[in-house]
């Protein structure tokens, strides 16, 4: 027992040196020896165990601290690895969708600019408006004038527009009001045959150059004047429900 | 001491990633931005290029109204001055007046519009790859400056009766930023 008390009272020695090392109070370390000698050292039965014990924890407080500040340490290099690998992923992430993003807006031009041409040169190709002659992207103007007259009764539901004009080149530089609006009495001499216009409040316009021809005279001749005019086809937008 | 090392060390690593993927970003930035200036084709343009073609000059050959085709006109022009105009005005003249007008008044050029400038150019080009371009009109209006997009097109003349190469018709538009 006596010598079980004196291994004891050197334990606790050790035990002092390392709370002080810790940073604990004087008091705090007295409160909690005596804590521990109430609950431990003045049980008689197990002092072998109880010796063990202290042994285990005196080694875990000998690494302790070193332990901390290196785990510390681990811990902030990870995570500066983590952010650093984090921040390299979401930048090549980045890079990776402005590449396929710049490539989807080219390939929406692309076919808005296909859609445009193909849109136009069908309209000007058609029978209803094509040249007589041989002649590829041009409007023969004395069609043009006949289907104006129809008065948006029949071709609105034939062509896939909302609105269907062409502007002839006296009309380019004007503005929108000044335009003389062709009909049988003023024609050739006006801006912008109206083919027809169903009026839709979401509207697009597309437009496209065309040849404008039609037949003229001059001294007791017949003669094909072409000019160059504007086709403007009308397409509603559809807007998405919110 | 050594744990404030490797902390340290920690933070350069990470301030070297930083700036390297900042420099990198910066700079396909830039490479992407200029980019965008360069010449695409446009539908629209070579549409406008290949209907002032069918237009009707006030070139008459012979007698009135014996009116030249513009394409008709500019092979022509090429060809030399011996086909005058009834008028006896010169081919070339006439192209250059009448596709100025046209040109003119269908980009509608100008500092505040969409088009800020236009360069128009025909030459003469042969199948042999040896012989250089010949040029036959070059047409310009407006300033090829700071243009936030170049559109062009094309439009060839095939010169016929025998001879080789064709004519080509250039047209790029400077668009501006409005």
């Amino acid at each position: 027992m006596r010598k079980n008390k004196k291994s004891q009272l050197k334990i606790q020695g050790t035990i002092n040196h390392r709370f002080l090392d810790l940073g604990f109070s004087k008091k705090g370390q007295l409160k909690i020896q005596a804590h521990k000698n109430s609950k431990k050292f003045l049980v008689p039965e197990s002092s072998k165990a109880q010796l063990k014990i202290q042994a285990m924890t005196n080694q875990r407080f000998l690494k302790l601290g070193f332990s901390n500040k290196k785990s510390q340490l681990k811990i902030q290099e990870m995570a500066f690895m983590i952010v650093a690998v984090v921040l390299f992923f979401a930048l090549v992430g980045l890079f990776v969708l402005s590449i396929v993003f710049v490539n989807i807006q080219d390939e929406a031009t692309r076919i808005a600019e296909e859609k445009t041409l193909a849109a136009a040169t069908s309209l000007a190709d058609t029978p209803e408006l094509s040249c007589i002659a041989a002649k590829v992207n041009c409007i023969d103007a004395d069609k043009l004038i006949s289907l104006v007259n129809l008065n948006n009764s029949q071709y609105d539901k034939f062509w896939p527009f909302s609105s269907l004009s062409v502007i002839q080149l006296s009309g380019f530089e004007k503005e929108e009001e000044d335009l003389v609006e062709c009909t049988f009495a003023n024609y050739p001499d006006c801006d912008i045959f109206n083919v027809y216009d169903k009026k839709v409040d979401n509207e697009r316009a597309i437009a496209s150059f065309v040849a404008l021809c039609r037949k003229d005279f001059q001294n007791d001749r017949t003669y094909d004047k072409c000019e160059v005019a504007k086709i403007v086809a009308g397409t509603e937008f559809k807007r998405i429900e919110e | 001491m050594e744990n404030n090392k490797a902390q340290h060390e920690i933070v350069g690593f990470v301030l070297i990633v930083l700036i390297v993927s900042v420099i990198g970003v910066v700079f396909l930035t830039i490479m992407f931005n200029s980019n965008d200036v360069r010449g695409h084709s446009s539908v629209e343009i070579s549409n406008l290029l290949e209907a002032s073609m069918y237009y009707t000059t006030s070139c008459a050959i012979d007698y009135i109204p014996n009116y030249r085709e513009m394409q008709d006109l500019i092979k022509d022009c090429y060809k030399g001055s011996s086909k005058k105009c009834y008028d006896k005005r010169d081919s070339c003249k006439v192209v250059e007046g009448d596709l100025k007008n046209i040109l003119d008044a269908s980009l509608n050029v100008g500092e505040t519009h969409p088009n800020k400038a236009y360069k128009f150019d025909i030459y003469y080009s042969s199948e042999d790859e040896e012989t250089s371009n010949e040029e036959v009109l070059s047409l310009s209006s407006g300033e090829f400056m700071n243009c936030s997009s170049i559109v062009g097109g094309n439009h060839p003349i095939p010169i016929g009766d025998f001879g080789f190469g064709n004519i080509y018709l250039e047209l790029d538009v400077c668009k501006g930023s409005i």
